[in-house]
């Protein structure tokens, strides 16, 4: 048993870290990645349109 | 005449009280003085997490045991650090996205009923005195210790300082007092733990000395209690459950300015929790080595902050065990505050208030709760140890099945949350009288009583609403707060640049904690771990 404590008292505050930092990443990848580029794509049509009334 | 010690601490408790005094002109409204108006970036949060987990339990009550049955038991039991990432990126960012200021505000609002509300309330009031009076105790014992000044002046002292912080400044002062209380509570656990090992020897005093003197030291049994794995996995259960409802955590996510800044705030306070605590507790098991007879325990880390370093290490060291019970304290009692004013009076009791009347309940309410705990305190009463020693397990019991009900399933209803709470409370007390304290039966395995009232209080809450019906009022807010996406208002709110540059930013945090905490336990393990197995 001493073994096993030795290495889970190490390795159980290391693993809190490791969810905290996958669980943002998750967050990140899941609600704002794709968010993002559409809204990139949004603000580029709307400068787009800009650009070709003032052409016109 | 005043050591430099006892100056350096009372020159921070000044810095404190004066700080939390000047942050009182930014209150205008009661979202000022209730969330911050929401304006905290990742540093505040960090900081004001950290400082709010961090209390008399970790710095005395747990140092004290880990002072005398080695480190390794509470390294691996203590289920507050896991509870302390899903209390922020679970609970907390649920309920944030729903404007919650408090979290009775989304427990009656999610169960469509005010009395579900006064009973969250209530247990929440209770829990919040017995777990903040024991700190206010705990505080004074240390302090009239130390500067040898009466307990009962120390106490006043004390609740003259919460007053500052809590009645004038509301969240504005507590926020950013908590965040330089942090500052010190990190020279207690980076510059007075690490000082104390290599006094004791160095490295070698945790891998070869203790050891060899008791090899139950690195077992996380105990050196001494040899506790059984049953009680071991029924107290990290325990400490999951409790943080992760736990007012003063969860309530960390309502003043973050965006998500980003959460997330921010949970990386960085997790590494810090995690960090400052093992490198902390390896610091005080060495400091058996230099002294195994530091009487009572509980002031192991005030030992060592007086004899180990320089006096202004020292000094900051003790301001740092002090932070830890303020700021603790002071999140404790401005929930209960909150929870008077804002929960039973203006949201149970019905009460339309302008926003000056607001402010000036929620002011008196967090004076009356200061003047309350202060007198417990003072006073001393036998059954506020008793209420202590529940006050986490009935926050684990009664909150945490029926707030996770609440956010996951539909069918969960009123009567379930009242069967759940009450049933949970009523089963954890009478079992933990019957075992603990009148000795009729014992439980299998060693398991502490809150995993079978865990247990109850879960069939109560699924039992309770399967047995009865779910209203349309019910179902329709689960279904309007499930088409509510956190993200949606931060992407609004702000241009693709600026999301570009926070999502960026929250990335390179995350690795950034994740490579720092990679080293710093890795180090850990190679140096004192490896040469253990």
């Amino acid at each position: 048993m001493g073994d096993v404590s030795v290495i889970l008292a190490f390795a159980h505050p290391f693993a809190v870290i490791v969810f905290s930092t996958l669980w943002t990443l998750h967050i990140l990848k899941n609600d704002y990645k794709q968010a993002i580029e559409e809204k990139q794509v949004v603000q580029e049509r709307a400068s787009d349109d800009v650009a070709h009334a003032q052409g016109e | 005449m005043v050591s430099l010690v006892e100056g350096v601490f009372f020159g921070t408790l000044v810095v404190y009280v004066f700080v939390g005094a000047v942050l009182a002109r930014f209150i205008d409204v009661p979202e000022d003085f209730y969330v911050m108006d929401r304006k905290a970036g990742s540093i505040l949060i960090a900081g004001t997490l950290f400082a709010s987990y961090m209390s008399a339990s970790t710095m005395m009550g747990i140092a004290g045991i880990v002072y005398t049955e080695g480190a390794a038991m509470w390294l691996v039991i203590y289920g507050s650090w896991p509870g302390l990432v899903i209390g922020m990126l679970y609970v907390g960012r649920r309920l944030r996205k729903l404007n919650n200021v408090t979290m009775p505000d989304f427990i009656g609002d999610r169960y469509q009923s005010e009395l579900v509300r006064s009973v969250a309330t209530v247990i929440m009031i209770v829990g919040l005195i017995g777990y903040g009076v024991i700190q206010l105790i705990g505080a004074g014992y240390l302090l009239a210790d130390f500067v040898g000044i009466p307990y009962q002046q120390i106490v006043v002292l004390f609740a003259i300082a919460l007053m500052v912080f809590t009645v004038a400044g509301g969240m504005y002062s507590v926020v950013v007092t908590d965040t330089l209380m942090g500052v010190a509570m990190i020279v207690t656990g980076a510059v007075v733990a690490p000082a104390a090992i290599f006094a004791a020897g160095g490295i070698e005093v945790l891998t070869t000395t203790l050891p060899q003197q008791n090899p139950g030291v690195w077992y996380a049994g105990g050196a001494n209690m040899n506790m059984s794995p049953g009680w071991l996995a029924s107290q990290w259960v325990l400490w999951l459950f409790f943080i992760m409802v736990a007012p003063w955590v969860v309530s960390r996510a309502f003043p973050a300015s965006d998500d980003f800044e959460l997330m921010n705030g949970t990386n960085i306070s997790t590494f810090l929790a995690t960090g400052v605590i093992t490198v902390l507790f390896l610091g005080v098991m060495a400091t058996y080595a230099l002294n195994s007879g530091i009487e009572p325990v509980d002031n192991v880390v005030v030992w060592m902050s007086t004899n180990v370093v320089h006096p202004f290490w020292g000094g900051l060291a003790v301001a740092g065990i002090m932070a830890g019970i303020l700021s603790t304290t002071s999140t404790i009692f401005i929930y209960a505050g909150f929870g008077l004013s804002r929960d039973l009076v203006e949201r149970v009791g019905g009460q339309t208030l302008t926003q000056r009347q607001q402010l000036l309940g929620a002011r008196l309410a967090q004076f009356a709760v200061v003047v309350v705990v202060t007198v417990i305190a003072l006073f001393e009463p036998l059954g506020i140890y008793w209420l202590a020693a529940w006050a986490g397990s009935v926050f684990a019991v009664a909150w945490a099945p029926m707030i996770i009900a609440g956010l996951e399933w539909e069918r969960a209803n009123k009567y379930g949350a009242l069967a759940s709470m009450i049933g949970g409370t009523a089963a954890y007390v009478l079992l933990y009288q019957a075992t603990q304290a009148w000795g009729m039966f014992s439980l299998p395995f060693g398991i502490d009583p809150v995993l079978p009232a865990l247990l109850i209080s879960t069939v109560l809450m699924v039992g309770g609403s399967l047995a009865t019906s779910t209203s349309r009022d019910e179902r329709a807010f689960f279904d309007e707060m499930n088409d509510v996406r956190l993200s949606e208002e931060v992407i609004e709110r702000h241009t693709q640049t600026e999301l570009k540059k926070k999502y960026d930013r929250t990335r390179y945090i995350a690795y950034g904690t994740l490579g720092v905490g990679t080293l710093l336990f890795g180090g850990l393990f190679i140096a004192i771990g490896m040469p253990l197995l």
